[in-house]
């Protein structure tokens, strides 16, 4: 093969590239007229190349800045070479972000014949990268609506990564921070650091998840309580590569939690005096009516009598209420070992007595028949069922006080023979402050904290409560573990 | 010549549980009182032949416990014989009460016969 028939393969070579190439080539003579103009070009600016040749360049490849092409042009022939410029091609009707390289164009002597450029389009890179950029806006907008920072620990190198919210969470900037695990470990509190470095060494040995909870300390000495959590990666030929994950600000959440508590605390205390303040002037009413009582006779007597009672139940009313104080704020300690059933019913049966007495008591306790509970317990679930069965039945009227085995329980039933809870109650019986409806039992209130005590107490135990009524009657069950 | 009544200190810094107690008890003891723990202590000091002591627990100044652990370290609980005032509300607290040296409970409110036979049962458990 010649050297011409060589040059020409080039040639037909180079001519296959520019029409078949993405990126817009054009090119000029000295006055700037278009004597190349590739397909990608006609498409770019919707110019035919039969209709582009010889026109000036500048009319047809417009930039953002209009005397910027011809301004660019000017240059290039005059020797200088533009390589890779970011612009604006206005054509078409349409702005294309694209790059623009152009270099002079010389003959065989090195005399300059014109320029040629390559116009590439990058509106789809553009339009990735802002896709991109609105993800990462919004993925940080979310870590930071969230109070969570990401976090990744490349297993081979030690490297960590934190994300942006991360390094706002522990109060230290990324030129503060060294990149490795030390230094994520750093961060964390004297009390929990061995914790935290077991958990993520532990799940970086074993490809496993972790999750732990700890407090941050920051440089400036800030407290944030985080939860952390982290995910085992793993390479395409499924080795451990990286754990990753998130860290949490729960600061607020603590906060609002200790808050509550101190709160709760506060109730407890209150009701504690209040229950302590009412009781002494209770005591000079129900001691001095008794006094009263045992020095009268007749309507006097009577009348004082009442007096005595309804401070009693007043009183009664108070006890209640701080006792359900008491067992919700889950500070009490319960001791449950088992006892006979008939034990406990006996060492209760002086503090019921009273209540049953114009009430006729069938008692039918199976012998032997032992339930697990704390005694305690066990004499407030019992009182307070038998002052509601007394309390919502009338006089004269029976009480059934059942306990039996069943299965590996103890269950134990006490029904009255009053009015019943009508179905629809029969669920929200237990719920706390829940009375039943006024036309029931006429002048009958409690605190409505009775059955919420017995549910509470029965729950501590291990064992559940349930009301049946078929309008004939309540019965209360409980079962106890035995 | 009458046989004079044995003696009982009511500790309570409400007059009118004092005077409550006073009135129910006056016919069997001879009722001292005393308006707080410190005050309880300084007359127990005084006064050797009282051997019944009726004691709140919930005072401002020198409280029930307070009480019991003086007498305790003084080696006095040993001729004394005390009843303290509680409430059903703390098992826990009645329980406390009885390890400090109390031999017995009244749960406020009481009424005559309540105070009565708490103070006898007491009197015979310790005799």
């Amino acid at each position: 093969m010649g050297a011409q028939d060589a040059q020409e393969s080039r040639s037909a070579a180079f001519e296959f590239l520019v029409a078949a190439t993405h990126d817009a080539i054009f090119g000029v003579d000295v006055d700037g007229a278009i004597t190349i103009w590739n397909p990608a070009a006609e498409r770019l600016t919707e110019v035919r190349a039969a209709d582009a040749f010889g026109e000036p360049v500048v009319e047809h490849l417009c930039l953002a800045a209009p005397t910027l092409m011809s301004e660019l042009l000017e240059r290039v022939l005059a020797g200088e070479t533009i390589e890779r410029m970011r612009t604006v091609v206005v054509a078409a009707g349409r702005s294309t972000p694209a790059s623009l390289s152009m270099a002079p164009t010389v003959d065989v002597q090195g005399h300059p014949i014109g320029a040629s450029g390559v116009v590439r389009d990058l509106s789809e890179e553009v339009e990735t990268q802002e896709i991109l950029a609105e993800v990462q806006t919004r993925m940080n907008q979310t870590q930071r609506l969230a109070h969570i920072g990401l976090w990744a620990w490349d297993l081979a190198t030690d490297e960590v990564q934190w994300s942006e919210q991360l390094y706002d969470i522990a109060g230290v900037s990324p030129d503060e921070f060294a990149g490795d695990l030390a230094s994520h470990l750093a961060v964390v509190g004297p009390d929990h650091r061995a914790m935290v470095e077991t958990a993520m060494r532990d799940a970086g040995a074993e490809g496993s998840t972790f999750d732990v909870e700890y407090e941050l300390v920051r440089p400036d000495g800030e407290r944030r309580w985080v939860h952390q959590t982290g995910d085992p990666a793993f390479h395409p030929d499924r080795t451990l590569s990286e754990l990753r994950g998130i860290c949490q600000d729960l600061t607020e959440r603590q906060r609002a939690v200790d808050a509550l508590r101190e709160a709760d605390q506060l109730k407890d205390e209150f009701l504690g005096t209040v229950s302590h303040e009412l009781r002494t002037p209770l005591t000079s009413i129900v001691g001095f009516g008794d006094l009263i009582s045992s020095k009268t006779d007749g309507d006097i007597s009577e009348y004082v009598d009442i007096i005595v009672r309804n401070g009693r139940e007043m009183h009664d009313m108070v006890e209640r209420i701080l006792d359900f104080s008491r067992v919700q704020s889950g500070r009490l300690v319960l001791a449950p070992e088992p006892h006979r059933i008939e034990d406990l019913v006996d060492e209760a049966w002086p503090l019921v007595v009273s209540l049953l007495a114009d009430h006729t008591v069938e008692r039918s306790i199976e012998d032997d028949v032992t339930a697990i509970v704390d005694v305690g317990a066990f004499r407030r679930i019992f009182v307070n069922l038998v002052s509601n069965a007394s309390k919502f039945s009338s006089a004269g009227s029976r009480i059934f006080i059942d306990a039996s085995r069943s299965g590996s329980c103890c269950r134990m039933a006490i029904r009255d023979e009053g009015p019943g809870i009508p179905a629809e109650e029969i669920e929200s019986v237990f719920e706390r402050f829940h009375q039943v409806p006024s036309t029931m039992v006429a002048e009958k209130r409690g605190a409505g904290v009775g059955l919420s005590i017995v549910k509470s107490y029965t729950e501590l135990l291990g064992g559940r409560v349930w009301a049946e009524s078929d309008g004939r009657g309540t019965t209360v069950v409980v079962e106890f573990p035995g | 010549m009458i046989d004079a009544l044995p003696l009982l200190l009511v500790v309570d810094d409400e007059p009118d549980i004092r005077f409550l107690t006073k009135t129910i008890l006056m016919n069997d003891y001879d009722v001292i009182e005393a308006a707080g723990g410190a005050e309880a202590l300084e007359i127990l000091d005084s006064n050797p032949d009282i051997n019944l002591v009726l004691l709140d627990i919930r005072m401002p100044d020198v409280d029930g416990f307070a009480v019991l652990d003086s007498l305790s370290a003084r080696e006095m609980l040993e001729d004394l014989t005390v009843v303290a005032f509680s409430a059903h509300a703390d098992p826990d607290i009645a329980a406390q009460l009885l390890d400090s040296g109390a031999i017995a409970l009244v749960h406020k409110p009481f009424t005559v016969d309540e105070l009565n036979d708490a103070i006898r049962d007491a009197s015979e458990r310790r005799a």
